[in-house]
């Protein structure tokens, strides 16, 4: 964990660093300025010289410092920043904070480089000239700019969160005297992120124009590593347009809460005196004693919603002829069959071959297949079956084969 | 946009209506943060005041921004909160009030609402006050059981529109609503004498007893059946 002090330190290498344009630092340098720090934030402290030393220590051991020389124990030692404290030290220094200024500036420029970008891109005839004129320098530049912006973009955040925790200190401490200065701050943060999108959504329209006309001669030209330089860009300007919406999305909220604070708390409070007796009644022994009212009929079902009456057709069964149902039903029938069966044996018929050429003649064709088993069990139960041996199979008049049998009368 | 609603039958059969009316009914406090729906009433108040009257209760307009339904002993059920929704209901009303809460849009974090309970009444009375049900206070489980309780009344004050809760967090957000809970001390007289005229309106009733949410009439409401 960085200290406090650790992180006075490492500002204050920085700011010397910058002072003397300085490249890497010698050991001697550090104790000196970390010396300095101990001094002006311990004043008692017996040897600075030796928690400078522990410092430099344990930077070293963070990552923060790096030895530079590689000449160990030989010489006096130097140093150099390393990205992590750079990158920590950048954090709390710079104030990179979005303006209409600053961003206009930086839009304005964008839409410069993405102009000659689209010029090369529609000259562009082979890769070489794909890679030089437009893949690097949306790889880099234009990405630098809009990485620019987003950077920016962060440092407004953290200023609006500052802002926030302004507007709560002020109502804090000055209660109802605060509310000018309250409505002010809120009122300048949400001009500047008024103007903020303005800009954000007009140049980001130039700027998709831009790539979109070069995206249009890539795919032409079928550049697939033009194609993804430039949609990276896309959604890059996708993401600084968004960000803007959203923050003054945000705001607006916020805006609102406070604005409705100020106007039902503070104004009719101006003694604030209510959160106190709120307090005092929540300890006090009387607020067990009373209870809120609220509705509490969710019974009610929730309406359908108005339409015009449809008169449904009534229900009926599809139309069928009526005399094919009674034709089949009439000689589609058990008894017949079995009364067919018996007149045939009667007649003197000794066979089941002779039996169903002689029935089967009173029905349909597609009848023949199903009724053969009904005849050959109809003569089953009118005979007796004369078979000893195996049967001949033998083919009917209407085209069947079966297994002929012999009957004796039953 | 809405269309105008210049008459009775415009305001029943406006696109928002059958939802503002169930939550009114329900008991939900409907606010400046809901929106369509606020605006809805906003717009509608003239003809639905009459509207609600003829089923025994009232449409009530708070000027600190949001609407309620309030039963007046005709046909409308009526619930009350119990001593832990009361309790909680207080406490974030309290919230509400703080500047601090102010850099957060009125978001407060159950834990520091835990803690400022606990704190303010002691572990043991905080327990006991958030489980009215609860006969017995027990050490072991005393942390998990006040939490539970807390959550349990949170819930319960999100679903009538008194706070919301920060999806899939343990934020939660105040409401203007919150301030019925300070209704007997925002008049700078007598707080029994402004209790007394609460309970001559119909805003609150006075009950020694810890039940859960039951209707005033003696029926219990259908959030316990």
């Amino acid at each position: 964990m960085l200290s406090n002090i650790d992180l006075c330190c490492l500002v204050a290498v920085v700011m010397r660093g910058k002072r003397e344009s300085l490249v890497t630092y010698s050991e001697e340098l550090l104790l000196d300025v970390f010396e300095q720090v101990y001094e002006a934030l311990e004043p008692g402290l017996e040897r600075p010289r030796r928690s400078a030393s522990y410092a430099v220590e344990r930077l070293r051991e963070q990552r923060m410092l790096a030895r530079v020389d590689g000449l160990r124990l030989v010489s006096a030692s130097e140093y150099t920043l390393t990205t992590l404290a750079t990158a920590i030290v950048d954090f709390y220094l710079e104030d990179d904070r979005l303006t209409q200024k600053s961003l206009t500036a930086l839009t304005k420029t964008l839409i410069g480089n993405l102009t000659e970008a689209k010029q090369k891109a529609l000259r562009a005839a082979d890769d070489d000239a794909w890679q030089d004129g437009v893949i690097t320098p949306l790889d880099v530049t234009v990405r630098d700019l809009i990485d620019g912006i987003e950077r920016r973009q962060r440092g407004l955040d953290l200023a609006q969160e500052k802002t926030q925790q302004e507007i709560a200190s002020l109502i804090a401490d000055d209660w109802f005297d605060a509310i000018e200065r309250a409505q002010a701050l809120l009122d300048a943060t949400a001009k500047t992120l008024q103007e903020l999108d303005e800009v954000l959504t007009r140049d980001a329209g130039v700027m998709r124009a831009l790539l979109d006309e070069m995206l249009d001669e890539a795919d032409r030209q079928e550049h697939v590593l033009a194609q993804d330089a430039i949609m990276r860009v896309l959604d890059q300007i996708d993401r600084i347009t968004a960000w803007g919406q959203a923050r003054q999305r945000a705001w607006s909220n916020y805006y609102q809460y406070v604005h409705r604070y100020l106007r039902d708390v503070v104004r009719l409070d101006p003694e604030r005196a209510l959160s106190h007796r709120l307090k005092g009644w929540i300890k006090s022994a009387t607020q067990g004693t009373y209870q809120l009212v609220l509705a509490s009929d969710a019974s009610i079902t929730q309406m359908r919603e108005l339409e015009a009456r449809i008169e449904k057709p009534a229900v009926s069964r599809p139309y069928v002829d009526r005399s094919s149902i009674e034709h089949i039903t009439s000689i589609d029938h058990h008894l017949d069959i079995e009364q067919l069966v018996e007149e045939t044996l009667r007649h003197g018929a000794t066979t089941l071959r002779e039996v169903c050429d002689e029935v089967l003649a009173y029905y349909p064709p597609e009848k023949h297949f199903l009724f053969v088993g009904r005849i050959a069990r109809a003569c089953a139960a009118a005979t007796s079956l004369e078979q000893t041996h195996a049967s001949e199979w033998v083919e009917l008049d209407v085209g069947i084969s079966i297994e002929d049998w012999s009957f004796s009368k039953g | 946009m809405l269309s105008p609603l210049e008459t009775l039958h415009d305001v029943i059969t406006n696109e928002h209506f059958p939802e503002a009316d169930m939550q009114l009914r329900r008991g939900v406090h409907i606010s400046s943060e809901d929106g369509m729906l606020y605006g809805y009433l906003q717009d509608a108040l003239e003809h639905l005041e009459p509207f609600y009257r003829r089923f025994g209760a009232e449409l009530i307009h708070r000027s600190d921004g949001y609407f309620y339904l309030l039963p007046r002993g005709g046909g409308l059920r009526a619930q009350v909160l119990d001593s832990a929704e009361m309790l909680v209901g207080q406490v974030m009303a309290l919230f509400y009030l703080d500047p601090s809460t102010l850099a957060n849009s009125g978001a407060v974090q159950v834990d520091i609402l835990l803690e400022w309970l606990t704190g303010m009444l002691g572990e043991e009375t905080a327990v006991m006050m958030l489980n009215p049900k609860r006969r017995k206070y027990r050490e072991t489980t005393a942390s998990r059981d006040a939490r539970k309780g807390l959550f349990k009344a949170l819930r319960s004050l999100e679903r009538l529109g008194f706070l919301s809760f920060q999806k899939n967090t343990e934020t939660v957000y105040a409401r203007a609503p919150l301030m019925r809970f300070a209704d007997p001390v925002r008049d700078f007289g007598d707080s029994a004498d402004a209790l007394r005229r609460l309970i001559e309106h119909g805003e609150v009733v006075v009950n020694d007893d810890d039940e859960d949410i039951v209707d005033v009439r003696g029926e219990r409401s259908q959030e316990e059946e």
